[in-house]
Order: C-alpha cells, then structure tokens, then sequence
C-alpha cells in the first residue's frame, strides 16, 4: 500500500471515529436542565395550534377505551381550538417514544403506564417532574394521595399523573367449584391444594395462569412475598437476593408445593395472559388471577359465577387473609420537555381527562378503577358487576399485598423468564430462587 | 493461486502510469467512505459504548474504563448465554451443512418433480423471520398442532408446551433454525455442484462407485470451498442472527435455557438499559465471531 493509500484509510477512519465519539457523547441526556426550569413560563407561550400525543390507550377501532378517549379529546378540541395528534402505539411505546426523543421529534404529552422504561424517563430528562403541577392545576384533591405517592421516584419527584388504577384478585368459578364439591373459595393453601384435588377429580382444570409470561410473573411473585412484610419484599425486589432471604425462600417453597400439588391447569408454562383468559372463559380452568381489566372480556355468565377473592396463604405467613394486588400505575401521563413549552394547551388537555363525565365513561365501558377520589359508584351499574365487587365486597376479604412493578424496575422481563422457569415441572426452589438473582446479575 | 497472482501483475503494468491508479483511488472515495462510516463506524462505537456507564439510550452516559468486562465475565448470565450459544453452534453447523450438502447433491440427480423440490425448499428462505416464528409459535404451543397430533395417535403423555419447557426449548429453537437453513443451503449447494462437470460423475458411476460414495469422495472435495464459505456464512447467521427468531419464539426463556450471546446483547440493551454491559458483550460475540470464522476457514484449507 503506498504512503497516499495509507494517509486516506488514516484520514478515513481517523474521521468516522472522532465523528462516532461525538455522536456516543452527543447521544447522552437530551439536555440536564432541572424539571421546574422545564417547566416552562406559560405567560410566554406562543399561540399553540396542535399538541402531539403518543398513547397507549386507542381512540380508534374496536377497543373499549375509544368512546371515552373521544370524549376527553373532543371536549378538549372544542373548548380550546388546539388540535390533537393523536399517536396510538402498542407495547413498543417506550421504544418508540425514546427513539423520538433522540431525534428531538418526541410528543408533548405520553400517556403510558408506569413501567420499567416510563420509570426511567425523568431522570434522563425527557419528560418533567408535576409535582408543583398537580397542586397549581388543583389536582391534588382529585388524584388519591396514594397514587401519587407510587408516582413518586426515590428522589421525591412525582413523574407524571396517576390517572388509572386498577385491582388484580383471583377469580373462583363459583359454579365449576361446586360441581367439584367446593362450596366456598379456598381461604388458607391446605384448602387451594384440597380444591385442587376435588376440581381435578372432577375433570376440571384447577388455577390458570400465563406461566409464560407477566401474569404467571405477578402470581409468582405474590408467593414469594408470602412470608416478607412489605419493606422486606420491597427490598428483595428492588435488588434481588431470593436465596439468602429465608422468608423470600418459604415463600418459594410454598409455590412448589402448590405446583407439585397441581394447582396449575396441566401445562401451566406454556399459558400467556390471553390463553389464561380464554381458559378461564371457556370455563377449562376454576381458578386465575386476573387484574380489572380483564372484567370487560368476562361475558355476563362467567361473571355472574365468578367470586372475586385472593390468593390464600399458609399458616405463619405475613398476612392473615388471602393476598391481592391493587395499584395505580395503570395509565397516566407524561409531560415531555416539548410539552413543558406548551404547558397551557397541555393542562387543558390532561385536565379533559379528569372530568367527572370521562372518568365515569371510563369506569362504566373500560372497567378502570380510576385514580381518582370522585364517586364512581353511579357508573359501576353500567361496568361489568365484577368491576363492583372488585372495590366494594372483595376489599374487605382481602390483603393488598405489595405491587412489585416499581420495585422490580428493568428487571422485570428477566424475572419473568425466572418465573417461566418455575412453573415447569420438577425445578427445585433453590434452582428457582437463583434463576430469580440471576436476572439481578 | 501463482497464475492469479501473475495475472495481477500483469494487469496493473498494461495499466499505465501511477496516475491512473490515482485517479482510480479517488474514484473509490465514495465507497471507501460509505464503508469506514457504516461499517467501520458502528465497530468503533461498539468498542467505546463498551467503556461506558450508561443506563439508558436517552439518559447520561459516563466512562466506566473497563468495569462492563469486569461485569461480564464475573457473570452467571453470560456463561449460560455463552453455553447456550456453543450448543446451538456445535449442533446447528455440523447437522446443517452435511445435511444441507446431501439435499444438494440429490437435486443434481434431478429426481422427479425437482423443480417443485428445489422451491419448497427454498421457502423458508423467503419466509420472514416474524411469520416462520408465528406459524412454529402456533405449532409447538400447548393446544398447538404438534400436541393435537400426538393426542390424536394416542400419546397424550408425550404432550408438553415445546417452547416453554426447559427441557425442549433451546431443542425447538435449533429445529427451527435447522428446518430454516437446511432446504435454503441445500438449494445454494446444488447450484454450485451444477457446475461440475458431470464426466467425473459418470466416469466414478462406470467404475461402480455408489452415489454416497461420488457425494463425498468426489462431488465434495471439489466444492469444499463453496462448503467453506457457506459454513461460514450460516455460522455467522446462527451466532449473529438467530436473536431474533429467539426472540420471537422464546424472548430466551425459560430462565436462561434459550438466551444466546445475540439475544443477551438485545436483552441488555433493551429490556435492561444497560447499554454499555450489552456492548461489552456485542464486543466479545465480534471476537467469537472473528475466531470462528478464522478457524472454519483454516479447517476448510487443510481439507484443501
């Protein structure tokens, strides 16, 4: 190669490296101003002619929420003269909207639940913390202070506005229990493991769950909290350590035995959250865990059998009723740093979501248990009357044991391959627990 | 080898003066610098993302030195995804392309209906990965059609969730990956042994040579490097590109039993906004990668 070739390659490669080093440094934080300088002056905000919204939730198509998204957005439209963009994205949502904000193109308004990517998203400064927001936009007696508090980061922001909660019990076929001889969900794990035998006997199939994915993962992680208090677990959660924590181990144990016993339908591993609903409504499985959302599915004969109750816990555990999940980190939004320019359309546009009418729509035709103080009560006769029972009776027959999302953070997908891992027959609770470390590691 | 070279000589003296081949480097500026940037590029900013602490695409990055390798190589996670992928290399490679070579000679033989053959057998090649890992998610599920076939035959013992086990997982994913690959290069290998003379063929057959003998004593040796470089080429397929296929199958799981090197890069970077562990591991894959196909090739020179 002569000395002109070898200056070119040297100059070439000497040009993409320096170009990609700027290009990784550029790549960093969006920009490292602090939420309330974000926050935008809204005195100085130009005339704003559309917001740009990237949502979970669809307005468009056969979905239950869309009647009640229209409402908001229409009144919005109506009342301000701002048009909306509205983006309806899937379970890509986090990705797509960080692409977005690498290209500087992100929405001004996201509306997500709370998970491990959305959780992230005030600390690297793409969206702003609304603490001061709720108070000024005199949402702090409309949003439950309990909602706020699981918005609210370990640094005492509050990353956007909790608007959909929901509960998450156990589902007993009433009328499949009683053909197996079982007049009376099961209260205590000796009873689950008695029904299981009577259900099996019977030829019908005991508790479903998606042992393949998140809802096999949330059940599996109310038995490994059976023995922990809540600040125990949170700790667990948070950094793992299963195997060197005794309680978080009896737990595990209890959750073999209960398999081993065969309280999951044959082939449990193998189920996702879709093939367990469809189990449970085709009246295949007695028993499974389903969080309110999946009231809209249930038709009106499944939920007329249908009790709702919890998970039952053996004797010595940390609760003395069976345990449920509640929460608010459903659905809620977020304010981008280009919403935070135009944060007048944007407070009008989230407030059209807490008006009493919506939040109403929402409860009667989605089943969302807001997360809100209103009286829901006169639009739950027009919700699934298991939406009913889920916050009237069955808050009484319940414990609320500890939501483990905020907790468990990025390590949620490799939990739920841990949790795969233990609904398959014969693996051990040491193998479980170390599989479950492992997705710390 | 020595006639090429000489050729080469012999091409760029009629060539003229240096100022041609000067005129000639300018003319390959464009393709040299689309190369350093999109090639070159992307391999350097691996190597530096390796050095960073940086939790999330749009978040903060800071220097981390060398504490991701650190990370990696104390582990559990990356030595089962390293397992994982030496199991799907060391079966995969070794059963596809003998396999994948027999198809091909058979088609030479132009059986009947060798047409249709050679196109069935090349769909999978045309299949995109979402819709291969559609139908064999549909297929290998609990109420899929490999459950209902063995109920209807009476073996509803042998019934089982195929992906979901940790027994049958990583089994299922490198049947597919074999179903995916073997038909493609089968294909691939009988275009290339239709360019051997058939003489040779036919004079082995007149001295009664069987045809597993003139495949493998005759119709091999001549093509071993065809062989070589489509070796190679499927075994960067399996070790860079299957990820996706995993992940459409499996997402890796149960546990660990299906997360391969690939995938553990994607999962990383993805799942658990760890960007500069995931390309400290993307940096060991290149390695493993660059030995692999050092390796394929020198075993294919002394077969040579």
């Amino acid at each position: 190669m002569n000395q002109d070739r070898k200056k070119m390659l040297f100059t070439s490669v000497a040009s993409a490296l320096v170009l990609t080093l700027v290009g990784c440094a550029g790549s960093g934080s969006p920009t490292s101003e602090s939420s309330s300088s974000a926050g935008g002056d809204q005195s100085s905000e130009s005339k704003v002619s559309e917001i740009n919204v990237l949502s979970l939730y669809k307005k468009t198509g056969d979905v239950p929420e869309g009647a009640a998204i229209n409402l908001a957005v229409d009144s919005f439209i109506s009342s301000t003269g701002v048009s909306v963009n509205f983006t309806e994205a899937g379970e890509n949502l986090g990705e797509e909207f960080e692409a977005t904000v690498l290209a500087g193109q992100e929405a001004d308004v996201v509306i997500v639940n709370l998970f491990d990517k959305s959780s992230g998203w005030l600390d690297a400064g793409a969206t702003i913390a609304v603490n001061d927001l709720i108070a000024e936009w005199g949402l702090d007696s409309v949003i439950k202070e309990s909602a706020i508090k699981e918005w609210t980061n370990s640094s005492g922001e509050v990353q956007g506005f909790p608007f959909q909660g929901f509960t998450w019990p156990v589902w007993y076929n009433m009328d499949l229990l009683a053909k197996a001889g079982i007049t009376a969900a099961p209260q205590t794990m000796d009873q689950l493991i008695e029904a299981t035998d009577a259900l099996r006997a019977a030829g019908i199939g005991p508790m479903v769950v998606g042992g393949n994915d998140w809802s096999g993962n949330k059940l599996w992680l109310q038995f490994a909290q059976m023995f922990m208090d809540k600040t125990e677990a949170a700790d667990v959660y948070s950094n793992g350590g299963f195997c060197a924590s005794p309680n978080a181990m009896k737990g595990i144990s209890e959750f073999v035995k209960a398999r081993d016993a065969g309280v999951f339908v044959d082939g449990v591993e193998g189920y996702t959250a879709d093939t367990m609903n469809a189990a449970y409504y085709a009246q295949d499985a007695a028993i499974m865990p389903a969080g309110s959302w999946a009231m809209s599915g249930a038709e009106p004969e499944i939920a007329a059998v249908t009790e709702l109750g919890g998970l039952p816990v053996p004797s010595g555990a940390a609760y003395t009723k069976p345990t449920a999940y509640e929460g608010f980190t459903g659905v809620g939004f977020f304010i981008t740093k280009k919403g935070a320019q135009k944060l007048s359309a944007v407070k009008d546009f989230i407030l059209s979501f807490y008006q009493p009418d919506v939040i109403g729509k929402f409860v009667a035709e989605v089943n969302v248990v807001p997360a809100t103080t209103n009286d829901i009560s006169e639009y739950l006769a027009a919700a699934s009357p298991l939406l009913g029972e889920a916050v009237s009776t069955m808050q009484t027959k319940v414990e609320f044991a500890l939501m483990p999302d905020v907790y468990v953070g990025t390590h949620g997908d490799a939990l739920t391959r841990a949790s795969a891992l233990a609904y398959g027959p014969g693996v051990s609770a040491d193998q479980i627990c170390k599989a479950a470390d492992q997705a710390y590691n | 080898m020595s006639s090429v070279k000489f050729r080469l000589k012999a091409n760029s003296q009629k060539a003229g003066p240096v100022g041609s081949t000067k005129g000639l480097s300018l003319f390959s500026l464009p393709a040299l610098g689309w190369f350093v940037f999109f090639t070159i590029g992307p391999l350097v900013a691996m190597f530096y993302i390796s050095t960073l602490n940086w939790r999330s695409i749009i978040g903060q990055s800071e220097p981390a030195g060398f504490s991701n390798y650190e990370k990696l190589f104390g582990s559990d996670v990356f030595y089962a995804a390293l397992q994982t992928t030496a199991i799907q290399l060391g079966i995969m490679i070794p059963v596809m392309i003998p396999l994948a070579f027999m198809v091909g000679y058979y088609l030479t033989l132009k059986p009947r209906g060798h047409r249709v053959l050679r196109v069935i057998l090349f769909t999978p090649g045309l299949i995109s990965i979402s819709a291969t890992a559609m139908v064999f998610y549909a297929a290998l599920g609990p109420q899929g059609l490999v459950n209902g076939l063995l109920e209807a035959i009476g073996l509803d013992d042998l019934t089982k969730p195929w992906l979901a086990s940790a027994d049958t997982a990583l089994a299922m994913v490198i049947i597919v990956g074999l179903w995916q690959g073997i038909g493609y290069s089968g294909v691939l290998f009988a275009a290339r042994l239709e360019s051997v003379n058939k003489d040779l063929f036919e004079a082995a057959k007149l001295d009664g040579a069987s045809e597993w003998r003139i495949m493998w004593r005759i119709a091999f040796p001549i093509t071993v490097d065809f062989v070589g470089t489509l070796t190679m080429l499927q075994f960067l397929w399996t070790l860079f590109g299957s990820a996706g296929l995993i992940l459409l199958l499996t997402r890796g799981g149960p546990g660990q039993t299906t997360t391969t090197l690939s995938l553990l890069i994607y999962q990383k970077a993805f799942f658990e906004n760890d960007l500069g562990y995931s390309q400290a591991a993307g940096v060991v894959l290149f390695v493993i990668g660059l030995a692999g196909m050092i390796l394929i090739r020198r075993l294919i020179r002394a077969r040579d």
